[in-house]
């Protein structure tokens, strides 16, 4: 009786203290927003709406609070502070928003065509240039880019999204179908996800000791470790994701087909 | 003072009737799953001259613009541009500035098929899937045609006094899709959008 005690109990610690995958907890219906990109802003979340050209900020019920119009085609947004950062699909442009309008454009030296993402760190900018196969980098004031169309290492088939992250830059390479991590000098460093058959890797978010990514053609999320070894895979209850976001143990999956933000935890 | 005002009034009306004489076309696009690529459409189309008013609809599948209508656009260049574009247009109508409209559904003809067969044809996604089935029921001779996303295997039947399995995967091939034994060239493979370039280095491991 004592070893089936024994048994059980060390069952039960064995595995929760194993437990990484990530559990469904509710959706967040967006009714009448296509979203591509959203970040968390405390208890709110922010999308934009590419279909509408605008970016809205809604409460954890869906609700509007803020509406922010006169976007073109806005993609994968990024906060900077108390700014939010708008990469337009069509000008080709990063918006800067304060959170009720346009203050201005990111200046980052090289014109990317069709920006899909973008993110900073300090003065540091990445931004990746879909219809280029690179990523767009400024590194203290100097703006250069990295990256050519290929499969190699190093080498990008329409990047979707980028994050600073443990000092590294993670970049979605959607249809290489992959993660690809590089130093802050723009070294590659790992790649990762091709055993998983992903079709088109687009949005990717870097938490303190997981990554996040979107697989949006077979509806799913993957999560891996930092060295990219798989730890979770969604399979259901997602409708061609592109974005994703961690805040407070909880993820946002967000999903450009049905209009709502899948959440887990 | 007079003859200023006559001017800018004149001017007005100038710009109002030149912007009534435009053509407004509308094509309802099967496979616009992917914001990344129709919006890229969109934005290719914008930097056209002439082209006005570009508008992608995702969830309906419906791309819009205005054409002056002095261009006199027909319903069967605008599909080859969709073509040439890589996606399958159902239905494309242009609304003359007159009030005309002129129409054209995707349609295929009836064959009475005599012979079936099935290959891999290489693709990835659902717009592949659209254009793949699009190719090979507008050759000539082919009565269906069904592709599977997962095991890439095309069936078809057809009617063997009219058209050979070559031919079709020739027709395949011209629209970027690559068979094991029929090669898409670089420039049909690379018009494809970025979500239907599929991986043509594990084409057998695919197939298998």
């Amino acid at each position: 009786m004592n070893k089936l005690f024994f048994i059980l109990l060390a069952s039960t610690l064995l595995i929760s203290c194993s437990s990484e995958q990530w559990t469904s907890l509710d959706d967040i219906e967006i009714e009448g927003i296509s979203a591509t990109g959203l970040v968390v802003d405390g208890e709110y979340i922010w999308l934009s709406d590419t279909d509408k050209n605008r970016v809205v900020k809604i409460n954890l019920s869906g609700d509007i609070i803020t509406e922010i119009k006169g976007l073109d085609r806005p993609m994968h947004l990024s906060m900077d502070g108390d700014h939010l950062l708008v990469p337009e699909y069509m000008m080709d442009t990063i918006n800067i928003l304060d959170k009720k309008k346009s203050i201005g454009y990111l200046e980052i030296l090289s014109t990317p065509d069709a920006p899909a993402a973008v993110d900073k760190r300090g003065d540091d900018v990445i931004v990746a240039d879909f219809y280029n196969h690179r990523i767009i980098y400024k590194k203290n004031g100097k703006s250069f880019n990295f990256g050519e169309k290929g499969k190699g290492l190093g080498e990008f088939h329409y990047p979707t999204d980028v994050q600073f992250a443990h000092d590294k830059i993670y970049v979605a390479d959607a249809y290489n179908h992959r993660v690809q991590v590089f130093d802050l000098d723009a070294n590659p460093l790992l790649t990762f996800g091709e055993e998983e058959n992903m079709n088109a890797s687009t949005g990717i978010y870097v938490s303190d000791e997981h990554v996040m990514i979107t697989d949006f053609e077979n509806d799913r999320l993957l999560t891996y470790d930092l060295s990219g070894k798989l730890i979770d895979i969604i399979e259901e209850g997602l409708h061609r994701p592109t974005d994703v976001a961690v805040e407070d143990g909880k993820m946002y999956v967000l999903n450009f087909k049905g209009q709502f933000i899948s959440v887990y935890k | 003072m007079r003859n200023l005002l006559l001017i800018a009034i004149m001017s007005i009306l100038t710009s109002i009737s030149l912007d009534a004489q435009r053509d407004k076309v509308m094509t309802q696009v099967d496979g616009l799953g992917c914001p990344y690529c129709a919006y890229g459409l969109e934005k290719k189309f914008k930097k056209v001259k002439g082209i006005k008013n570009v508008k992608i609809e995702i969830e309906e599948g419906i791309f819009t613009f205005t054409v002056p209508s002095d261009l006199e656009l027909q319903v069967e260049e605008v599909n080859n541009r969709v073509d040439l574009a890589g996606y399958t247009a159902k239905l494309i109508e242009i609304e003359r500035a007159g009030g005309k409209v002129d129409k054209m559904e995707l349609s295929y003809a009836d064959v009475e098929t005599n012979k079936s067969a099935e290959f891999a044809v290489f693709g990835i996604c659902n717009m592949c899937k659209t254009r793949i089935e699009n190719a090979a029921r507008k050759t000539v001779g082919v009565g269906s045609a069904k592709w599977d996303k997962k095991t890439k295997i095309l069936k078809i039947e057809y009617d063997s006094e009219q058209v050979n399995v070559e031919q079709i995967k020739e027709a395949l091939a011209a629209k970027g899709h690559d068979t094991e034994d029929v090669k898409a060239t670089v420039a049909s493979y690379d018009n494809l959008p970025a979500c239907c370039m599929y991986d043509r280095d594990d084409l057998k491991e695919r197939a298998h």
